[in-house]
């Protein structure tokens, strides 16, 4: 079964010479069956995002199957939106994701305002990092915010991810990613409440690997159609790549 | 390559977690990964009242001979004396467990300290869950002077390098797989210490099974450090 994998890294590991380059990052997508993956920069999110993005786009025009998500910090707007007029106009940069100085940070719908005005005009994606139940709501309030944009959880809620379930459902413009807390229950819950087609799947490699991220979704008690669509066409379909 | 065993398993309820885990349901879980043994305890013993869990976890494995007892006693409701770790012996558990953050007691305690001499005396291998950095090391300084088997449980990618540090200096320590689901960590882990003080854990039923073997099976380790790190050394470690 093919995988998209919505969210990878390039740099960030503590572990030496693990995602440090393109060629690392994608080292083991073909045991796998990793196809496609959405790369995220480290750089970019920690130390400058004009550069940190240039770096991802150098990572996707070196290998086929790595696409660009673009990283926006909203503590700096300036260099976030050089790097999304620079960018995002690439078909090789499927979305962007709104960052602070911790991923743990709820990013609100005024902190992001200035970067999702200037983004809209892309109709691509937002990725919004929802690692718990407060980051949740404040993902929830950009989605209310922008209806016309699809807002991608990330991370799902962490542990919190019943709210993250809880706000796909008041928004329809929600999309759950799956990273975020290994538990073997939120998949089912989310096909349950949601429908198989509004989660994609994402590892947050290297911070979880491609391995134990999709042992999970091989150990969700869903269907295979439904698992198929996880893994694979609902990344396809979110990022308009039919 | 010896079915694999599961050194870090817990059934019955947790609501923490999303799901309960009832101990047939565990079964099911061995049976699908292929796991054939699992080191086993019921929640009761972690979330209430040790000895009513401990009671539960010995009913429950001479039930399924597949799975290992583990004790456990809350040093909180410890008041002294050799009594609780002649009754493990005793009673034939094979590895006892302590879970400082889950019940809000430090590291630096008394009470633990005596059950972990009193533990060292009896040979019985101890497994403690680690929560943060800093942990693994009060835990090596803690029983300097003792000769104990230490498993530092759901050690992560933040307490490798702590981990690697502490197992070097501390032959009797050892590290439990649960936690290791980054890229690269078991790898850097086994290359580190060495294959043979690594093992297999889950943490299920917190954790999926599948994505700790997963972690495992896929951290490019070899297949002789693949059989000892899933099995061979906890069953070395356990005399089983």
């Amino acid at each position: 079964m093919a995988v998209f994998d919505c969210q990878c890294w390039l740099g960030g590991s503590i572990v030496p010479g693990v995602s440090q380059t393109a060629a690392s990052v994608t080292a083991d997508f073909a045991d796998h069956a990793v196809e496609r993956a959405l790369l995220m920069s480290a750089h970019a999110r920690v130390v400058d995002p004009l550069a940190g993005n240039r770096f991802v786009r150098a990572a996707v025009e070196q290998i086929g199957a790595l696409d660009g998500c673009l990283l926006a910090h909203v503590n700096r707007i300036e260099s976030s939106i050089a790097a999304m007029r620079e960018l995002m106009p690439l078909r090789s940069f499927l979305g962007m994701a709104v960052v602070g100085t911790d991923l743990q940070e709820p990013i609100s719908l005024p902190m992001a305002d200035e970067i999702l005005n200037a983004y809209r005009r892309y109709t691509k994606p937002v990725l919004v990092f929802a690692l718990n139940g407060a980051s949740v709501q404040a993902a929830h309030q950009i989605a209310r915010g922008y209806p016309m944009l699809k807002v991608v959880l990330l991370g799902m809620g962490g542990h919190d991810w019943r709210q993250a379930i809880h706000a796909a459902h008041s928004a329809t413009n929600i999309v759950l990613e799956t990273s975020g807390a290994l538990d073997r229950a939120k998949i089912p819950a989310a096909v349950e409440a949601l429908g198989a087609h509004r989660v994609v799947f994402g590892s947050g490699s290297p911070g979880t690997s491609v391995a134990a991220a999709l042992g999970m979704v091989r150990d969700a008690g869903i269907s295979d159609d439904a698992r198929r669509r996880i893994l694979w066409d609902n990344a396809v379909r979110l990022f308009d790549l039919e | 390559m010896a079915e694999p065993l599961d050194i870090n398993t817990l059934f019955g309820p947790l609501p923490a977690s999303s799901t309960d885990l009832p101990v047939d349901e565990l079964g099911v879980l061995m049976q699908k990964h292929g796991v054939g043994a699992c080191c086993t305890m019921s929640t009761v013993g972690m979330l209430l009242d040790h000895t009513s869990g401990n009671a539960a976890t010995l009913a429950a494995c001479r039930e399924t001979p597949s799975l290992i007892p583990v004790g456990t006693v809350n040093p909180l409701c410890y008041f002294g004396g050799e009594g609780p770790a002649q009754q493990f012996v005793d009673d034939g558990f094979r590895l006892i467990r302590f879970f400082p953050a889950q019940q809000g007691w430090p590291l630096r305690f008394a009470p633990f300290r005596t059950l972990l001499r009193t533990l060292t005396d009896r040979h019985l291998p101890v497994m403690v869950n680690v929560s943060c950095p800093g942990d693994a090391t009060e835990l090596a300084d803690l029983t300097q002077g003792l000769s104990c088997r230490m498993i530092l449980a759901g050690v992560d990618d933040r307490q490798v390098a702590e981990a690697i540090a502490v197992l070097r200096a501390h032959a009797g320590f050892y590290a439990e797989t649960s936690g290791l689901a980054a890229a690269g960590a078991v790898k850097l882990l086994v290359a580190g210490v060495g294959p043979e003080r690594v093992l297999f854990g889950s943490a299920a039923p917190a954790q999926p099974m599948g994505s700790a073997l997963a972690a495992v099976r896929r951290s490019g380790v070899s297949e002789a450090d693949h059989a000892a790190i899933l099995g061979d050394n906890a069953r070395a470690l356990l005399g089983i």
